[in-house]
């Protein structure tokens, strides 16, 4: 139905290209804290951008309403807007058709009493500790036709539910996303979170410094995703701000990591198009430690006379191409080995609140939350108090010792998701403690 | 708007809510960013909604549609009480709100220039003379700048008789420029770093921000800040420009004290926060020069508003009284827990999300003095300028913030240019070692866009009135 109303507002359109993109979402978000539901709400959403070009003139309007005369408006303010804007020499037209073959997933059907029910599970699970979180479905369709003959459609569907629970002094995490919400288990993640957080029980201050880490996969991830968004897009790299700038074909971080830009993987949260209609393709970022390629849209892959690899954002925009789904392949040891490899080290659950320090030297700071533990002579001992570190990710992607054997989903949105290993590190730089 | 709103309000009380409110927003947000002498986005966008929330059963229920016709309006309406009835499944007790008195008003900001009377032609002219001058100067690689404006309309009904109609209209913009040489960037901004700076106000506001009279004064700073030598590391006193005072109350004072952080309500995504229930009129946050208030009737504000999202009037109120904390951001579901009224601090962004406590500006309140006597009364220390980056931990003590650009001072005068300041502390500790704060000729109410909360996340625009403050024996130069 969707691809009609866009079709017709391209062939209706005075404008040298034109392109529509339409994002709806149809969402419930249980939240719940103190082990019970505080929060819950459902969304019937959709969004629709034309963008015109009159030569190389642009003119983009965004609406949320279908009828006729507000489509009508938006395409005549947008052919307006387009006159009045200056050239941009740099706009190289509308992306053409390829070959693009997929197959839908089936969308969630769920009740908002069925998801209250699965958080009761969870609730159950966390054995009297209090428990928070947030139990998300989606149902999200993605709709783009342009006027050269792009007419594409493909509707995500995912779950996930991310918890916290908490003790009198720590807390504990858990976390997944899944494509079924059949395929999550509510308990298990409550046992995890609620061990966690039991186990963190009065913990102890210990000096910051360098220290050997283990970082479970949620901790990863972050590393993983800050490094992704500082400098594997190209305009980033074109503009002179991407920390790669000279260093594209030499080894950056240890031969035992490779880091792929992974949408074709099966764990993958990601449409097969990107927000121009161009294919989502699989980019190696870094080869055994060695940094390979960029992502491209349609316009930094024309300065380089390459093809879009299917990373681009809703156009126009400032940020460019950037990766949208981030995965670092997996090694072969287990979290186990990884700890009771360790003479003394620290496990860390997850990170919070990390922010970008230099994106060119690739420091970043955040601190350690719901879960920090002590590890000594190969077993986890004490719990520790949360940690501030500030590290530059290269120099720790450096002094990889051991990497995860099993892949997990550390994060996730519309746009994509990070797909992560747990990670031993001999070199890790804490810089504060708190309370 | 009116007949949507009484076709849910009606639906949800014949299918069993006990308490209803019902807000319909219809927005408009134009956004233009200039980069290096060309248009790099400009997009003009609206959007429509209604927004149902319903208490069934003591529990709440949230349910918001962009489909407005009546039949949807009704379906979305009764989704609202389904979601409510999940919601009593695992409920420990009834939701009571505080009492709020009934209003039935109209409202909106003071506005001397609508800014969408003004052509695109004239914005983007400005932006782009203002790259224009930065691009001409050594070193700048990348010059950019940016315009954004907001008019939202809003009718909020509940089933207490409420009716308020409210119009707010806000404008912000700034420019940027990026030194870059051999693979080193160095950034300087203007008024404020991420997209300047934002108020309740029309187009008057950029006018009087003159972009052009500070557009090669920044420049030039990026360029020097690219042969300056690094901030040390050291501890020292420092000197903290108005902007950044308004982050340091944002993180520290702000988040911490809203009462649904407090109770436990975030613990799962923003986390929780340092200060009990038990805390007020005991907890010792400061030296006693800190006073903060929460005040949404500032004029010009970024955190301003006649109502809130649930109809509880503006109000000013005391947060931190001579460094003793003293009150609590509350809405209507927190008060009533600690036997209060609501302080009117609930809003949603726009009619997709519920509302929920946010800040409004949240102010250091001045106290006497310039900043040029405020460097002349400092020995040794570090004036630092313009926030880069921030982070704190979940309970709102650790925190670390990144600056653009800093300038050592000796004996009561700036000498050299510092790059890659940096700042860290606990939080009360931190407010303790304040000693001076600059007086109301200093004092400004910078505006934050984006600041994040729940989940799904929202985005709200909040302020900080603050000016210059000094703060003794801090850690700076953290690597």
């Amino acid at each position: 139905m969707y691809r009609e109303i866009l079709e017709d507002i391209i062939k209706r359109s005075k404008g040298t290209d034109t392109e529509c993109l339409l994002i709806s979402n149809n969402r419930i978000l249980t939240r719940f804290s103190n082990s019970t539901i505080h929060q819950n709400t459902g969304l019937e959403d959709i969004s629709l951008s034309i963008r015109v070009a009159i030569d190389n003139k642009i003119g983009k309007v965004t609406i949320n309403q279908l009828e006729r005369e507000v489509i009508n408006g938006a395409l005549e303010r947008a052919l307006e807007i387009a006159t009045v804007t200056p050239p941009d020499p740099d706009y190289c037209g509308l992306p053409k058709p390829s070959q693009i073959s997929y197959r839908e997933v089936p969308a969630i059907n769920v009740t908002p009493k069925e998801l209250a029910e699965k958080v009761t599970e969870f609730i159950k699970a966390a054995k009297g500790l209090k428990s928070s979180g947030a139990l998300e479905v989606n149902n999200i369709t993605l709709v783009i036709v342009n006027s050269m003959g792009i007419s594409l459609e493909s509707t995500l569907p995912y779950a996930s539910i991310e918890v916290v629970v908490q003790n009198e002094d720590s807390s504990g995490y858990a976390y997944m996303m899944e494509k079924d919400i059949r395929n999550i288990d509510f308990e298990l993640l409550g046992e995890i979170a609620s061990t966690k957080a039991r186990q963190g029980y009065n913990p102890i201050e210990i000096s910051p410094g360098e220290y050997t880490v283990i970082l479970e996969p949620q901790a990863t991830g972050t590393i993983i995703s800050f490094l992704g968004m500082m400098g594997f897009g190209a305009k980033q790299y074109q503009e002179g701000r991407s920390f790669l700038i000279g260093k594209l074909g030499e080894k950056i971080i240890s031969e035992k990591l490779s880091i792929w830009d992974y949408p074709s993987h099966p764990k993958s949260i990601s449409f097969p198009f990107d927000f121009e209609g161009c294919p989502r393709k699989d980019v190696v970022l870094i080869e055994n430690g060695i940094a390979k390629n960029l992502v491209y849209d349609t316009k930094t892959a024309k300065k380089e006379n390459k093809y879009s690899t299917g990373n681009g954002l809703p156009q126009p925009n400032s940020s460019g191409p950037l990766p949208f789904n981030i995965t670092l392949l997996p090694g072969e040891a287990t979290l186990e080995e990884m700890i009771s490899s360790t003479e003394k080290g620290i496990l860390v659950t997850r990170f919070h609140y990390t922010n970008i320090v230099d994106p060119m030297q690739t420091i970043i700071t955040g601190m350690t939350r719901d879960g920090t533990f002590l590890i000594e002579e190969g077993k986890i001992t004490q719990p520790i108090k949360n940690m501030r570190f500030t590290q530059n990710i290269l120099d720790a992607l450096n002094s990889v010792d051991m990497v995860g054997n099993e892949l997990y989903v550390a994060g996730e949105s519309f746009i994509g998701s990070t797909l992560v290993p747990a990670l031993k590190l001999n070199r890790f730089h804490f810089t504060g403690v708190t309370r | 708007m009116k007949d949507i709103a009484y076709v849910a309000l009606d639906t949800a009380l014949d299918e069993g809510a006990s308490f209803c409110e019902v807000r319909v927003v219809k927005e408009r947000h134009q956004s233009i960013g200039v980069k290096n002498e060309l248009v790099e986005s400009l997009s003009d966008d609206f959007n429509y909604g209604i927004g149902i929330r319903v208490l069934v059963n003591g529990s709440w229920g949230f349910a918001a549609t962009s489909f407005l016709e009546r039949d949807k309006v009704i379906e979305t309406s009764k989704r609202a009480i389904e979601i409510a009835k999940a919601s009593s499944l695992t409920k420990h007790y009834n939701i009571i709100l505080a009492p709020s008195p009934r209003i039935v008003a109209e409202w909106h900001n003071n506005v001397k220039i609508d800014p969408f009377d003004i052509s695109l032609n004239d914005k983007i002219s400005l932006l782009l003379d203002a790259t224009k001058i930065m691009s001409k100067v050594r070193d700048i690689k990348i010059a950019q700048g940016n315009m954004d404006f907001w008019k939202t309309e809003k009718l909020f009904i509940n089933s207490e008789g409420s009716e308020i109609l409210q119009e707010i209209i806000e404008s912000g913009g700034g420019i940027e420029a990026y030194g870059i040489r051999d693979g080193e960037v160095q950034k300087r901004s203007y008024p404020n770093s991420f997209g300047g700076q934002y108020e309740t106000r029309g187009y008057e506001l950029i006018e009087g921000l003159n972009l052009l009279d500070y557009a090669e004064k920044i420049a030039e700073e990026a360029s020097i800040l690219l042969d300056a030598p690094e901030c040390p590391s050291c501890n020292t006193d420092i000197i903290l420009d108005g902007s950044q005072v308004a982050l340091q109350v944002h993180e520290s004072v702000g988040h911490p004290t809203e009462l649904d952080r407090i109770l436990g309500m975030e613990a799962s995504y923003a986390g929780t926060s340092f200060i009990s229930i038990n805390d007020r009129n005991r907890l010792k946050y400061g030296s006693k020069l800190m006073n903060i208030t929460a005040d949404a009737t500032l004029e010009g504000g970024l955190g301003s508003f006649g109502y809130d999202d649930e109809g509880t009037p503006s109000q000013r109120v005391s947060i931190v009284k001579e460094g003793i904390l003293v009150g609590f951001l509350t809405n209507r579901e927190t008060a009533y827990i600690i036997n209060e009224q609501s302080n009117g601090t609930c809003r949603a962004d726009g009619w997709r999300n519920i509302p929920i406590i946010r800040m409004t500006n949240i102010n250091l309140e001045p106290q006497e003095g310039t900043l040029e006597e405020l460097i002349k009364d400092t020995k040794d220390g570090i004036f630092m300028s313009t926030n880069k980056s921030w982070s704190i931990d979940d309970k709102r003590l650790n925190f670390q913030f990144g600056l653009e650009i800093a300038w050592e001072i000796k004996n009561g005068r700036l000498t050299k240019v510092l790059k890659n300041p940096n700042y860290t502390g606990i939080t009360p500790e931190f407010w303790g070692s304040l000693d001076a704060v600059c007086g109301p000729g200093e004092w400004k109410i910078w505006g934050v866009p984006n600041c994040g909360k729940g989940q799904p996340g929202q985005i709200a625009h909040v302020g900080h009135g603050t000016s210059p403050a000094r703060f003794r024996n801090v850690r700076i130069g953290v690597r």
